[in-house]
């Protein structure tokens, strides 16, 4: 193999200005990731809407490039002159090796070719029966059009063609960096790593951040961050840590008030609140969450309302629908789960029983006692 | 726990409600009224997504009513290009006053990124302006073939799929990457 073909999905319905913009930074993209990886390679260009990359190590190439978001499948295929000896040849060739490959004895196949551009003497469906009838004639085999082991694809454009047999799929998305940028709160839980993903996967440069708790934790953050940043090619970011000053007063003070119980509410209020300075500085126009719903008592709508007010960009919480079965899946999928299990820091302050539907109102003089100004909040 | 939702015709919005009232929110639908062609298959989408869970009566509120007007105004203004933007932020407004009104803690919407280009985060930032309640976008990490297939599953795609008149208000070129400040200002101008 010498090349792999990247099909890519939505970014072909955009305008053709915007397109050539989002290739650019797919383009862009695949070739940080390949670099970082240590995968030699000749070239990325853009082809009537397809991504060649040329490498020699096509195979590992595309195990990597699975993890570039924008791309909907890859195939490591052959570049060989267009004409007929040439494609029979080769095709026959990676037809014998996935034969091999599945241990067949009579595989099924079909041959699917496409005439990106129209140079090629014989038409799409006269070639797939020129190939169909070569493989026929020299390997155990037989065609069915509809249910078969092997596809063999046969794709031509400007006097080339590209022959492959396996077509993998990747996760789709947008190439990061096409949407701009947000703050994800990373806590080294099984959900924060899997919110910042999902963001990722549509187009946006996550920021990370991760309010300090202990060595520990810090220590698997950084872990998780090193998995994540493997989707999240030409992005830049660096995990950012932030250790609170405020945190003794604050205990301190919900300890003398007898009002422990909003120790996490508080917690997470001044999380939000170190998150959204910072994507201030970096211009980033949002924060990531990972809040999905009732898998703990406290997760409620009440107390994510006293939460949202830290800030005044938007929150985005992409598990908010999901249940806890699918954040766990996608967590084991990306690699991201096995770290979140690592230990941790004890967290010596957390309340026996925290407030479960927390008011505004409460919350309001409660942060007035801390830091003797009210908290600001939107309106509407 | 209760939250508002906006309830449109198209494909997004019914399955980020279906979601939500999957995990035991109670939603109050909200839909914008634009022409009889749409508000039919809302009330249709509604039936199916009723059997999913908590799902209140429909509260239907007149384009006329606050949108219409902006929306002459903004055309005065030549800020036509700034529709787009102006009609979701007046959405979330009403749907959070409507959402402290009935006692609901947060926002629920079809919002997805990049599907079409006005959807960027520059213009989801300032249509969140309009709220304190939390907006919830369960969608937000979806592609849209996601999307689809759930709501092939659940049974509203064949409803949002349908044909309908297109908004008569869209304009040529909305704004695509919407700057906060110019917002306000037009926003002022407005006198909202």
């Amino acid at each position: 193999m010498n090349v792999v073909i990247v099909r890519y999905g939505e970014i072909g319905t955009k305008s053709r200005q915007t397109r050539r913009w989002f290739e650019n930074i797919l383009m862009n993209n695949i070739r940080e990731a390949l670099v970082s990886e240590g995968i030699e390679f000749k070239k990325v260009e853009a082809k009537h809407g397809r991504i060649l990359v040329r490498t020699n190590r096509a195979k590992e190439a595309v195990e990597v490039l699975t993890r570039v978001f924008g791309i909907v499948s890859l195939s490591p295929a052959m570049e060989v002159e267009a004409n007929l000896e040439k494609i029979n040849k080769t095709a026959l060739k990676l037809f014998r090796r996935k034969k091999r490959e599945l241990n067949l004895e009579k595989p099924k196949f079909r041959v699917t070719a496409r005439r990106i551009t129209k140079e090629f003497p014989l038409k799409s469906p006269e070639l797939q029966a020129e190939v169909g009838e070569y493989i026929l004639e020299n390997e155990e085999s037989e065609v069915d059009l509809h249910s078969y082991d092997i596809e063999v694809g046969v794709e031509l454009m400007e006097g080339k063609a590209y022959i492959f047999v396996d077509k993998i799929r990747a996760w789709g998305g947008l190439p990061v960096g096409t949407q701009g940028k947000v703050v994800a709160l990373l806590s080294g839980g099984v959900d924060s790593p899997v919110a910042a993903f999902l963001m990722m996967k549509r187009g946006v440069e996550v920021i990370p951040v991760h309010i300090y708790m202990g060595e520990k934790t810090l220590e698997k953050v950084r872990k998780i961050w090193n998995q994540l940043k493997k989707y999240h090619y030409g992005g830049k970011a660096e995990l950012i840590v932030i250790k609170p000053k405020e945190r003794e007063k604050i205990l301190e003070k919900l300890r003398e008030m007898k009002k422990e119980n909003y120790t996490c509410v508080f917690c997470k209020f001044m999380m939000v609140k170190h998150a959204d300075k910072l994507a201030k500085e970096f211009g980033a126009k949002g924060l990531v969450m990972g809040d999905s719903l009732g898998q703990m008592a406290s997760q409620t709508l009440e107390n994510m309302y006293i939460v949202s007010q830290a800030s005044d960009l938007p929150i985005y919480r992409p598990l908010i629908g999901l249940d806890k079965e699918e954040i766990v899946g996608i967590a084991k999928r990306i690699g991201t789960f096995e770290l979140s299990t690592l230990p941790e820091d004890e967290i010596p302050f957390i309340p026996k029983h925290p407030v479960i539907g927390g008011s505004w109102e409460e919350f309001k003089e409660l942060y007035k006692a801390v830091f003797g100004e009210e908290p600001k909040k939107r309106e509407c | 726990m209760k939250a508002v939702g906006l309830l449109s015709s198209g494909i997004d919005s019914p399955v980020a409600i279906y979601l939500m009232l999957r995990k035991g929110i109670e939603v109050i639908p909200i839909h914008f009224r634009q022409d009889a062609t749409k508000e039919e298959k809302v009330q249709e989408l509604w039936e199916v997504l009723s059997k999913y869970g908590r799902l209140h009566e429909l509260v239907i509120v007149d384009f006329a009513e606050e949108h219409v007007p902006v929306f002459e105004k903004l055309r005065e203004l030549k800020k036509e290009r700034w529709t787009c933007v102006f009609c979701k932020w007046l959405m979330i407004r009403k749907a959070c006053r409507i959402g402290h009104e009935v006692g609901a803690r947060a926002i629920v919407t079809g919002d997805s990124l990049g599907q079409v280009a006005s959807q960027t985060l520059d213009n989801l930032l300032i249509i969140s302006s309009a709220s304190d309640l939390p907006i919830l976008r369960p969608l937000i990490g979806m592609d849209k073939e996601e999307v689809v297939s759930i709501a092939k599953k659940i049974g509203t795609f064949e409803i949002s799929a349908r044909k309908e008149p297109p908004c008569q208000f869209t304009p040529k070129y909305p704004i695509v990457r919407g700057s906060l400040s110019e917002f306000e200002k037009i926003r002022e101008a407005l006198g909202l």
